[in-house]
């Protein structure tokens, strides 16, 4: 089973509670590997103690990117109308492909009376897999900087984290999404089984879930919620509980020691589980095991 | 002459709201500004303000609309579909994947038998305010199920080029992460404040952005780095502190502090309600920075 933790809104906890969830299943129940959905920040691995081995790493070059032959472009400026991304301007009377816009869509390419324009291939970012100091092991990904194709590298890390999981008979895999609800997000959302959304208690937060469960809703999955660092606004408890209209997982207080566990390396599942925090998570995880099968 | 300014950071929650909307707030005290919100997966600058809407402007996106009268199954659409997201049941019609279908055209550019309409749905929005400070504010927003954040970025950026002359500054609220997005929020502004936090995964995100601009603005643009929640208990300052002086980036800081969680929560300006706490005194100092630098 996938199970999806993500938020809508950024740094809420994703990967504080990701890392911990894959620990303790990985742990207790039938083994578990972890998947770093969030290819443009990946930090799942450093949560998990940091890498002990790296078992696969490989490039990724998926990324068309066209480019316009001026010898031959005979500046009919039809490849500026189609393009709908606005990745082709006009510079000196001739157009121009700013590089980090372009989707590689080929529209340009389908309307140039003289074949000017040419596709290549461009680096993607590159996909791996380690052993974590944690003993669980995850699939990752790195988006080249300034990159786009999210989607597409969130598509192989979930491809990876599957082999991996047949590779070790374990039936669960958890995938630390990206914030926000866009490219990347839909891809791990997409033919996952279970969405745990994390929530601060902010107005902000809660929009961000909002938006996120919108797009949960358009792939009818399952969906549950916990409220990281619950205690800075226990009064919007009620209202984050009235507008999700899900069921709760699981609350988990403010506690130094977590960003103190990340500091040191120590994850909380495996060196902290007497902290306010652990407790907490050891709730967390009770109340999901009626939702992991 | 505007001074553009981008908030950015890589990681998420690290506080670039917060710094974009004191900013904006205390820059427009004695320079005209514009606010833009570019977080457009959930922008949230909105709430920190008592806005009066005053205009809208639907951003369009195409998606096909396959007529089975003309359509002669010969998947012609189907083969040059970037996305694979147009699907061919035989025997009985092409079918669309909307969650798939990024609206690049080329269906209806390749079909040789004009078979493709056009259809457009709204894949994002994009509104300009008024605050009761006489702050202005332009806020994108992603349509939720649309996925082409990158491209509202950009949508939204081309709506205001003609407003921001108007301005002295603009400051703008960038999402999290290091994509194409951010590249092109990054190449609108010159000043670039990355805003991060001290742990391990803030300083493994800070060096995403920084080379994001060591790649493609270094020597062109101004890059200082922000360091949020400095003093957490149980972060990691001296790493963070090493790593920005080995690479001799401008930094400052802004010291944690429970008020900047009490004020964010209230949907407050912190520099607005607690002028004297020790945040609101790194803004104003933050401010100053950009304001010297004219």
């Amino acid at each position: 089973m996938e199970i999806v933790v993500a938020s809508g809104k950024g740094g809420t906890g994703k990967t504080f509670l990701a890392s911990n969830l894959a620990i303790l299943i990985n742990e207790r129940l039938d083994g578990a590997v972890a998947a770093d959905a969030d290819v443009e920040a990946p930090d799942l691995v450093l949560a998990m103690g940091g890498e002990r081995r790296l078992l696969r790493n490989r490039e990724i070059w998926e990324s068309m990117k066209a480019s316009i032959d001026h010898k031959l472009c005979n500046r009919c400026l039809k490849c500026i109308d189609v393009c709908m991304f606005d990745a082709i301007t006009l510079v000196d009377g001739r157009p121009k492909i700013i590089q980090e816009f372009c989707e590689g869509c080929g529209a340009c390419g389908h309307v140039c009376p003289v074949n000017a324009i040419r596709f290549r291939r461009t680096r993607t970012g590159r996909i791996y897999s380690v052993e974590t100091a944690a003993g669980v092991k995850a699939a990752a990904g790195d988006l080249e900087i300034g990159g786009r194709n999210t989607g597409e590298l969130v598509y192989l890390v979930r491809e990876e984290a599957k082999e991996l999981a047949r590779g070790d008979h374990v039936k669960n895999i958890v995938i630390d999404s990206a914030p926000g609800i866009g490219c990347p997000v839909i891809s791990s959302l997409s033919g996952a089984d279970l969405l745990i959304i994390v929530v601060e208690p902010t107005p902000q937060s809660l929009k961000g879930a909002k938006r996120l469960l919108r797009v949960a809703e358009s792939f009818k999955m399952k969906a549950t919620y916990v409220v990281n660092k619950f205690d800075l606004n226990e009064r919007f408890l009620k209202t984050i509980g009235s507008e999700l209209g899900l069921e709760c997982a699981g609350r988990i207080p403010y506690d130094p020691e977590v960003p103190s566990s990340y500091s040191m390396m120590r994850p909380i599942a495996i060196h902290g589980m007497d902290t306010r925090a652990g407790r907490a998570l050891e709730e967390v995880f009770e109340n999901l095991g009626s939702w992991i099968t | 002459m505007t001074e553009i300014i981008s908030v950015a950071g890589g990681k998420g929650g690290t506080g670039k709201t917060l710094v974009a909307v004191n900013l904006a707030y205390m820059l427009n005290r004695d320079r005209r500004t514009l606010l833009i919100d570019v977080d457009v997966d959930n922008p949230c600058t909105r709430s920190f303000f008592k806005a009066r809407e005053l205009w809208e402007k639907k951003i369009l996106e195409f998606r096909p609309k396959i007529d089975p009268d003309l359509c002669k199954l010969c998947g012609t659409c189907v083969r040059n579909c970037p996305e694979h997201a147009l699907v061919m049941i035989p025997g009985k019609k092409v079918m669309l994947v909307r969650e798939l279908c990024a609206g690049c055209g080329v269906c209806k550019l390749v079909c040789p038998f004009n078979a493709v309409g056009e259809s457009w749905i709204e894949g994002g929005v994009i509104r300009g305010y008024e605050t009761e400070d006489g702050l202005d504010l332009v806020v994108g927003e992603l349509q939720p199920t649309c996925r082409r954040s990158p491209v509202i970025i950009l949508k939204t950026l081309k709506a205001v080029k003609d407003l921001i002359e108007r301005y002295q500054y603009v400051v703008m609220d960038a999402p999290p992460g290091a994509d194409a997005g951010i590249y092109s929020i990054m190449d609108y502004s010159e000043t670039i404040l990355a805003v991060t936090e001290p742990t391990p995964l803030g300083l493994m995100d800070l060096k995403k952005i920084y080379r994001l601009y060591r790649k493609f603005f270094h020597g062109r643009k101004r890059f200082m780095v922000i360091v949020n929640k400095y003093g957490l208990p149980g972060g990691s300052d001296q790493e963070l502190r090493r790593f920005l002086d080995e690479n001799g980036i401008a930094w400052t800081t802004i010291p944690y502090d429970d008020l900047v969680v009490k004020s964010y929560i209230a949907g407050e300006l912190i520099v607005k309600t607690h002028p004297s706490s020790e945040a609101a005194n790194s803004l104003r100092g933050i401010v100053k920075l950009l304001e010297e630098k004219i």
